[in-house]
Parts: structure tokens; sequence; C-alpha cells
């Protein structure tokens, strides 16, 4: 696996993944990452893995529901 | 229902006097012209109550002080509601609210001198992305192998500046910017907080799915 560390492009592509993933980057950046994507293999399953993992995150870490008495004990106080 | 009609009298007015911190929420968002008396309070705690309540959760551990700072999160946002623009982010506002709140009832978890060690950038790709075969998406293989149990102890293991960072983005999606807003620090050092909390959680991830067999 590439790990990035002797290509110029793959290791300026990942010093920004994270803003990437985060959809953060000016639509220039983001095209210029696109390209390079587009063309590196490693980076492309890199970029993906990260994008999965925050998903991961997002799906998995915080499933849990409010109970439904705390929502109606809430809008009784607001009711006075 | 509005709970927000003019006229109606505050039933929480004579809780606690007004915060500072509650007074700082101007740079959340643009105000819009949106006329006061148009904002349905009811209807934004039905919108966001899930969202406060599953975050209340991972920071504090427990569901009955999630419950309890969810309610008073709720409950000071409507005696402050004159203080929000409707049109602008409820939701941020909200968290701004409970974030504070947080941190002056858990000080004790509340450190900014919390220290993690370096850990291997991309910890978790680097050690599962060679299971991903070229063109297989991670989500539906590798990673959907990890549980919630494994995802959640990985969040809480966090010390509290990198959990609530993470949570707020990856979990609640605001920007950097809006983060910002809500921890009351600069955009910089929430994209310092998430790398370092994300490459924390990826280690944990991996040695929590490891020692439960999920990945080999």
């Amino acid at each position: 696996m590439n790990d990035g560390l002797d290509c110029p492009d793959c290791d300026a592509a990942r010093a920004r993944l994270e803003a990437y993933v985060d959809r953060e980057l000016t639509d220039a950046d983001r095209t210029q990452i696109k390209r390079h994507l587009a063309d590196c293999p490693d980076c492309q399953r890199c970029f993906g893995f990260e994008e999965g993992v925050k998903t991961l995150v997002r799906r998995k870490g915080c499933p849990e529901l409010a109970p439904p008495e705390l929502v109606s004990r809430i809008l009784e106080h607001l009711r006075g | 229902m509005n709970a927000l009609a003019p006229g109606v009298a505050d039933p929480i007015s004579a809780i606690a006097p007004i915060p500072t911190w509650a007074l700082a929420l101007s740079d959340m968002a643009e105000p819009t012209p949106t006329a006061p008396e148009a904002f349905d309070f009811a209807a934004g705690v039905e919108a966001n109550v899930n969202a406060l309540y599953r975050s209340a959760l991972r920071m504090t551990g427990s569901a009955e002080e999630a419950e309890d700072l969810v309610q008073e999160t709720f409950l000071r946002a409507y005696r402050f509601r004159h203080q929000f623009q409707p049109g602008t982010n409820f939701k941020a506002w909200l968290f701004k609210i409970q974030t504070n709140l947080f941190r002056s009832r858990y000080r004790r978890l509340w450190t900014h001198e919390a220290s993690l060690d370096d850990t291997e950038e991309f910890y978790l790709y680097q050690h599962l992305g060679p299971d991903v075969r070229p063109g297989e998406d991670p989500s539906a293989t590798v990673l959907d192998r990890i549980g919630v149990e494994e995802v959640r102890k990985a969040i809480e293991e966090l010390p509290a500046v990198y959990r609530e960072a993470v949570l707020l983005t990856d979990v609640e999606g605001f920007s950097y910017k809006e983060t910002a807003g809500i921890l009351d620090v600069p955009v910089g050092t929430v994209m310092s907080r998430l790398h370092r909390g994300r490459q924390r959680l990826q280690r944990s991830l991996y040695d929590y799915a490891k020692e439960s067999g999920v990945v080999g």
C-alpha cells in the first residue's frame, strides 16, 4: 500500500483529506483533489475509507433516541 | 401550539440569573428579518431533542444525567429565547447552551490540558485498508463489521474536549465554523481537536473491534 510518503501529490492530497471528507474545501481545492484521486487508486482507496469511517461514527456513534417522557416533560414545563 | 406567542408569561424566569455565556451568541449566524413571534419553540424542541439527547448521553455517559442536561438546556433556551434570531441556526444555538451547561456542571471532566498520545495517521486504514478489495465499498464490508458498542465505547473514551468536537462535526454535521461558534474557540482549534480526536478514535475502534473479534 502506498502510504503517500514518497509522492508529493499524495502528501498534498492527504494533508487535506479531513477537510475534503468534512466538505470544508473550496470548490477549486475540491476539484484539484478529485483530479488527483482520479489518477491515484491508492489515495482513492484511502479517501473512500476515511469517508466510510466518518459515516460509521455518524450512524453508529449515537443511535439512541430521547425518551418520549423527556419530550413531554420539557413541553409541560414550557407550558407552565 | 406556539409556546412563544407574544404576551405569554415566561414560566421559568425565576430559575437563575442570566449567565454571560448566554449573551454571547451573536457569532452563531447572521440574523434574518423574520419576526420573533413567528418562531415556534415547541416545534424546535421536538426537532432537536434527539440530537441534544444523544450528544448529552455520550458526554455524560448516563441516561439520567443526559435527560437532566437536555431538560435544563431547553428551559434555559426558552428563558433566553428573545436572544435567538429566528431564521438562524436554532440547533447550533441549543448546542451552545448545552455545551456551556455541560462545562459548568462537569468541570472535573473538562480540561484544556487533556493530552493524547500521538497515534499513527489513518490508523484504521493502515490496519484494515488492506482487507478492502479494489472497487469495494468499505462501509459495506470491513467497516460494517464494527458495531454500535465498539463505536460508542471509542467515543466515550475520548477526553471531553476531543469528544465534543467529534460529536458536533461527525455526528451532528456542524461545519467547522459552526462548531467553533458552539465551542467558543477558533476554527483552527476545532480542526486540531478533530484531527487528534479522530486519530485516537480510530485507534480505539481498531482495538475494540479486534477485542470483540469482528476484525482479524
